[in-house]
């Protein structure tokens, strides 16, 4: 399906992915905008501080029959693993709000406005956010108000405001609605104290009362409001401010954060887990690499420094996955850490199930790690064991697979009240079902616990 | 940084913020809908914006002003 489906919206113009290329068509409504927004040269300004993803334009007939209409046709670098809003950090999030605030200020002082803010324009290269919506740029008008202003604060503000002000995880509700959190719907759950904030006041109890009562001659009215541009400039750096000092709440600082801290290794037995990581992706050549419940991304890290070129963690606590998209912006990463609980993984959702895809379309795994999870899958969540393993070897050809006891500590709190659950679980049967689906290459064990480590190869 | 924020709001802002008249306005709607509350809410929010950028911005001229009156009064 060449078009990309996501893109059916616009009129202006379409995505289409012909084999490993992407390619914008610019249709005729789309032209006057697109070669304003060229010629205004912040396309290539945007392009070169990298907040922009890069669009070289190509001959129109690259596509063929696939945009018969296209005047123009842009050819963009292909972004290897596409995220959603409701799967990013709250860190993530963060960033790509700003992102599309600094875009849009420095739009403006080139003769430009961004007609949306949806947070699907904006995509992540490791843990930097990337805008990649061209046609969301638009001639500024004087006058003109921003158009976008709701979806920021639904797609942004508001998802921000609810972690940041009530402690609860933002991406299951945006993932329900796929178009944010309105701004009616935070106002009934914030506390008191927090809508003492002038702008928080403004921003989501006086829109969300302006929203519902709204009237047909209150709605002619707003169609004539004007700003000037210095004000829009300023309500933009206003929101900036705001959405800047957001910080996760304290209530997602939980134990998983302090994992690498708190785990049950000595420092030899660590120094052991790593080397095997490591050893196993430099030998596999692995180039990306996806680490399931990656946690603060220790194990993420160390398979970057042992020579694979992109990591893509997942992890379902709020609080490691803020401590792991840390580790990445501050020490440079090319690792993408994302909210995922693994037993309920995102699914294709939207228009006809096919706007936004679901994680399985999304495989592009050399090789998986799924370090200290099986028993979390197998004894925290009664998934069986064969399933499991069925199931790892779906989502890339190679992998790294923790075998954790019963008898560890961290595991056996998990059957403490089930201490019957998979009565076969246990090092031998891994051992053997692994190898009835796979090809183990290396197995050592690890700890005096007896965790064992299995990395193996599909057939 | 801060003394950068431009201070000028609109006189159209503040007469929309105060209910007064009105013109028509240029901006083309794309394919999305910003919601008429929302825009009305930005008008208002621009004069909250402009009005305590200004109060910042002039506050240090004001104060410099109170201060060397103060002083010049202690000389005195």
């Amino acid at each position: 399906m060449p078009r990309d489906p996501a893109s059916y919206r616009d009129p202006a113009g379409h995505v289409h992915l012909i084999g490993r290329k992407v390619y914008r068509s610019i249709l005729p409504p789309g032209v006057e905008q697109y070669t304003t927004a060229r010629n205004s040269g912040f396309l290539d300004l945007a392009t070169r501080s990298g907040r922009l993803i890069e669009g070289r334009e190509v001959a129109p007939a690259v596509l063929g029959d696939e945009a018969p209409g296209a005047v123009h046709v842009l050819e963009h670098p292909r972004i290897e693993f596409i995220s959603y809003p409701y799967c990013w950090s709250f860190g993530g999030l963060q960033a790509a709000g700003l992102l599309t605030l600094d875009l849009h200020l420095d739009a403006l002082e080139h003769g430009l406005t961004l007609s949306d803010a949806s947070a699907y324009n904006v995509q992540f290269l490791g843990p930097r956010p990337i805008f990649i919506d061209y046609l969301s740029l638009i001639r500024y008008e004087e006058g003109q108000v921003w158009l976008g202003y709701r979806q920021f604060c639904e797609h942004f503000l508001n998802p921000l405001l609810l972690t940041a002000k009530t402690g609860v995880a933002f991406q299951p509700w945006f993932r329900g609605t796929l178009d944010g959190i309105p701004a009616a719907d935070l106002g009934a759950v914030l506390p008191f104290r927090t809508k003492l904030n002038p702008l928080i006041a403004m921003h989501v109890v006086v829109q969300g009362r302006m929203q519902r009562s709204m009237t047909a001659g209150r709605t002619k009215a707003a169609k004539k409001i004007r700003l000037s541009r210095t004000a829009l400039m300023n309500n933009l750096r206003s929101m900036r401010g705001l959405v800047e000092k957001l910080t996760p709440p304290s209530s997602q600082l939980t134990p998983w954060q302090r994992y690498e801290q708190t785990a049950h290794y000595t420092t030899e037995e660590r120094a052991a887990k790593a080397r095997f990581v490591g050893e196993v992706i430099r030998a596999s050549g692995a180039q990306t690499v996806w680490d399931l419940g990656c946690n603060s991304g220790e194990y993420s890290e160390i398979a970057l420094g042992s020579g694979a070129t992109s990591v893509i963690g997942f992890e379902p606590d709020p609080g490691a996955l803020n401590a792991a998209y840390q580790r990445a912006t501050t020490k440079g990463l090319n690792f993408l850490p994302l909210s995922l609980d693994l037993t309920n993984p995102s699914p294709a959702l939207g228009w006809r199930q096919r706007e936004r895809m679901g994680l399985a379309e999304r495989r592009n795994a050399d090789l998986v790690l799924c370090l200290a999870l099986l028993h979390h899958l197998v004894l925290g969540r009664n998934l069986p064991l064969g399933e499991v393993l069925d199931w790892l070897l779906t989502l890339a050809p190679r992998g790294v697979i923790e075998f954790v006891p019963k008898e560890d500590p961290m595991a056996a709190q998990l059957i403490i009240w089930k201490p019957n659950v998979a009565p076969d679980y246990d090092r031998d049967t891994v051992a053997r079902m692994l190898r009835e689906r796979a090809c183990i290459e290396r197995e050592e064990i690890v700890t005096a616990s007896g965790r064992m480590l299995f990395a193996y190869s599909r057939p | 940084m801060r003394n950068r924020v431009p201070v000028t709001v609109s006189g159209f802002v503040l007469a929309v913020a105060l209910g007064l008249a009105l013109t028509p306005s240029t901006a083309q709607a794309q394919y999305l809908d910003p919601g008429a509350g929302s825009i009305i809410v930005q008008a208002v929010l621009a004069v909250i914006v402009g009005v305590t950028a200004g109060v910042k911005l002039y506050w240090g001229k004001i104060s410099a002003f109170l201060s060397r009156r103060s002083k010049s009064s202690g000389v005195r």
